[in-house]
């Protein structure tokens, strides 16, 4: 009974998925290349998990956009700081491009700086959490 | 691509994880079932594809499969209307890697005996498979390839 359409059936001539572009060869395996095959699993996730796989990849984005946004606030509260040390200097022009200084008032005999940081592009600078600071500058 | 990289077996992917989650259903027992498809020639050499398994109702335990009465009118009746031939058969080794015993091999012989059918095992707790021919006395690992029908 298993073969009774075999009797009846020869093979036809045929381009093997190789030569067809509705196939997509995944792997090969010879006689004593030594692999191992494996259902590859990963490829019924990859059709099949869509909404899964979705989230996974929103969850990725927004792991990769936290991450940036930590790094870049990092980095403002370094130039900050070390600016804070600086204000007169970065007041007269010197000193790092991403920190900007403005007088904003006096107060006896100090100057108040305003030091604010700017990356130059507003959607950057829009994720700083601190990018204000005011620092005294005594005078004398 | 040259002639010589045509394989002797394509199994399609869709077969290949029907097979694979038919013998996890059936753990820690064997399983066993049919693989479908046709047989097929290129420039002379003939291939052949896998594109379905279908399972067949078998006495099962950890170490021995053997199908039920009745389990091969079923497929019969069912390669039938989906017209396509049997190229061999999948059964599992649940824990004990994948190879073909003597038992096997008796199995191949007597209901697979043309060249191009295969014998596919599975052990579904590492997910190894292996596709095997018989080739004298012994078997040996056909040249193939897993494919994906896209769309």
């Amino acid at each position: 009974m298993l073969n009774y359409r075999l009797r009846r059936r020869e093979p036809k001539e045929r381009p093997p998925p190789d030569y067809d572009d509705r196939y997509e060869v995944i792997a090969e395996y010879k006689a004593g290349d030594g692999k191992r095959p494996v259902i590859p699993l990963i490829f019924k996730f990859l059709r099949e998990g869509t909404l899964v796989k979705y989230l996974l990849i929103l969850l990725l984005v927004l792991n990769l956009l936290l991450l940036s946004t930590l790094a870049l606030n990092a980095w403002a509260a370094y130039e900050l700081s070390s600016a804070q040390s600086n204000a007169a200097e970065i007041l007269a022009g010197r000193h790092t491009p991403f920190v900007k200084a403005r007088e904003v008032g006096v107060t006896g005999d100090a100057r108040i700086i305003e030091l604010t940081f700017s990356t130059g592009v507003d959607a950057l600078d829009s994720l700083v959490w601190v990018r204000r600071v005011y620092v005294k500058v005594g005078v004398g | 691509m040259s002639d010589a990289d045509v394989a002797d077996v394509y199994v399609n992917f869709d077969a290949l994880l029907k097979v694979y989650e038919h013998f996890v259903r059936k753990l820690p027992k064997e399983a066993m079932g049919f693989l479908l498809g046709d047989r097929y020639t290129y420039r002379g050499k003939e291939w052949i594809e896998v594109t379905d398994y279908v399972p067949v109702e078998a006495e099962a335990s950890e170490t021995r499969v053997t199908p039920l009465e009745g389990a091969l009118v079923k497929v019969g009746k069912l390669l039938q209307r989906k017209k396509l031939l049997i190229v061999g058969w999948a059964h599992s080794h649940p824990g004990y890697g994948c190879f073909l015993s003597n038992i096997d091999v008796e199995t191949q012989r007597r209901y697979f005996p043309y060249d191009y059918q295969v014998a596919l095992v599975v052990d579904p707790y590492s997910m190894e498979y292996d596709i095997f021919v018989l080739r004298g006395d012994t078997y040996v690992r056909p040249y193939f390839k897993e494919v994906i029908k896209r769309g």
